[in-house]
């Protein structure tokens, strides 16, 4: 999978010869400042936005938003088969996200970090060659977001698939990403690939990366 | 939800009653039978009419085509405005033909539909040209105030337009449809009675005020206009219901 796109809002112009090669199996977390355009890619990633270039993406691509975006008016088993996936799988599934006892309950009963695991287990399900991550955790406590990088993990290792994780957070780059990409004025500023002895790395965890990465961050 | 219908309930009691009691006045102050009759003699009279088979075969003709007319205009809304959502370049074409019919006089429409259908069939059409508007527009806003976010998901999950339409699409709007289904059967009944009473349909609420009006039979007149009215609040009341119920049901 790789691209080579340029992004334009108005005379805004957001990704300029951006050239991203995704190796299969990777994990790769992006970092970069707000407006940077590391949403504008994962729409690209995703088929929902226009842009100029080439884009050698997969068909069906598993997205997990910001927000978890489930429908109020359904159930979470039936939010999962809203998004095609068949009941003996999401059976399977909410088991392994921890979800079983709330699978006939409606979004409103659930917390947030409850939420984000339905999410998690949509992208999942979808069975995708492509996982798409926006800030997925970035609105949950620190404790909550340790576990559900922990979990999103345990799921992953199962099929290992293609995954883009857009995020804030260093430590969570460092936690979950095989690469680290740094997005600056349009382009890859930074591509890295920690080296840690465990996946996935403990949240917080020495890495000498970290200082390089905060050079390429910080204003 | 309770409290507030409740308070509902009770505002439109002090209103009856304060209905009432100009109306009592008003006979007091008049003091001729021909213009402000009793009240009593009107309670009366009501009490006569429900007791009456012909009051409710008319009666019951005269629901049948405010339902007809009403769900005839629901499922036309319905169809049209999920197309004009859907199709944008639809939905401006169709714009201003709603716009027209919104501003067409229903009652002088009324004049040429009795020219090319009956007087059975014309106060439906007439009732159908004036709902469709307002619950197509009142479906679009609905349609309109769906979640971005969720059609967004819908599309990267390529899920199929049936399932979009009737678990996405189809609940966001369908308070902003009860809302506006409430108060559009008690307008098609104002509408069809009106319609009726035009029109002379035969074996009607409407017929049978024009008869009492003919003969100047008040009492019963303002007796079929107190049916009607209680009709209206009644279908209201039921509708205020139902569409409480779906809301909790889809938020």
């Amino acid at each position: 999978m790789r691209l080579f796109v340029s992004k334009s809002y108005g005379e805004k112009r957001v990704l300029h010869n951006l050239s991203l090669e995704l190796v299969e199996g990777e994990i790769t977390c992006v970092l970069g400042a707000s407006g940077v355009g590391k949403t504008t890619l994962l729409n690209i990633l995703a088929g929902l936005t226009t842009f100029e270039g080439e884009a050698e993406v997969p068909e069906n691509v598993g997205y997990i938003f910001q927000t978890p975006r489930l429908l109020p008016n359904l159930t979470v088993a039936q939010n999962l088969a809203f998004a095609g996936s068949r009941y003996e799988d999401i059976a399977c599934m909410l088991e392994k996200v921890g979800l079983v006892p709330h699978k006939d309950k409606r979004p409103k009963m659930l917390s947030g970090g409850e939420k984000q695991r339905v999410a998690i287990a949509r992208a999942f399900l979808s069975n995708a060659p492509l996982l798409l991550l926006d800030e997925p955790f970035s609105s949950l406590d620190t404790a909550l977001k340790i576990r559900l990088c922990e979990l999103f993990c345990e799921v992953w290792q199962e099929r290992k698939v293609t995954a883009v994780m857009v995020t804030h957070d260093i430590e969570e780059a460092l936690m979950l990403g095989h690469r680290i990409v740094v997005l600056k004025d349009g382009g890859v500023a930074l591509d890295i690939r920690p080296k840690r002895k465990e996946f996935p790395a403990k949240y917080g965890a020495a890495c000498k990366e970290r200082e390089e990465l905060l050079r390429f961050l910080l204003p | 939800m309770k409290k507030s219908i409740g308070k509902n309930a009770l505002q439109s009691l002090v209103a009856l009653a304060v209905i009432v009691g100009v109306w009592l006045i008003a006979h007091a102050v008049v003091g001729n039978e021909l213009l402000v009759p009793s009240f009593s003699d009107c309670i009366r009279q009501v009490g006569r009419l429900l007791t009456s088979s012909t009051f409710w075969t008319a009666f019951l003709r005269s629901l049948g085509r405010v339902f007809l007319a009403f769900a005839v205009s629901l499922v036309f809304a319905l169809v049209f405005a999920l197309v004009a959502y859907l199709l944008p370049s639809f939905g401006w074409f169709f714009a201003p033909i709603v716009s027209v019919l919104r501003s067409v006089p229903t009652l002088c429409v009324l004049l040429i539909i009795l020219v090319w259908t009956t007087a059975d069939v014309a106060p439906t059409v007439v009732a159908f040209l004036s709902l469709f508007p307002i619950l197509y527009t009142g479906i679009s806003a609905g349609l309109r105030g769906v979640d971005k976010e969720l059609v967004e998901m819908s599309k990267v999950y390529k899920v199929s337009w049936k399932k979009r339409i009737f678990s996405l699409y189809l609940p966001a709007a369908l308070p902003y449809v009860t809302r506006e289904c409430v108060a559009g059967l008690s307008f098609s009944l104002k509408l069809v009675v009106s319609a009726e009473v035009l029109a002379g349909t035969y074996g009607s609420l409407g017929s049978l005020m024009q008869e009492a009006k003919i003969y100047a039979e008040m009492p019963t007149l303002f007796a079929l206009v107190i049916v009607t009215f209680l009709t209206g609040f009644l279908l209201e009341w039921f509708g205020e219901l139902f569409a409480a119920w779906v809301e909790r049901r889809v938020k």
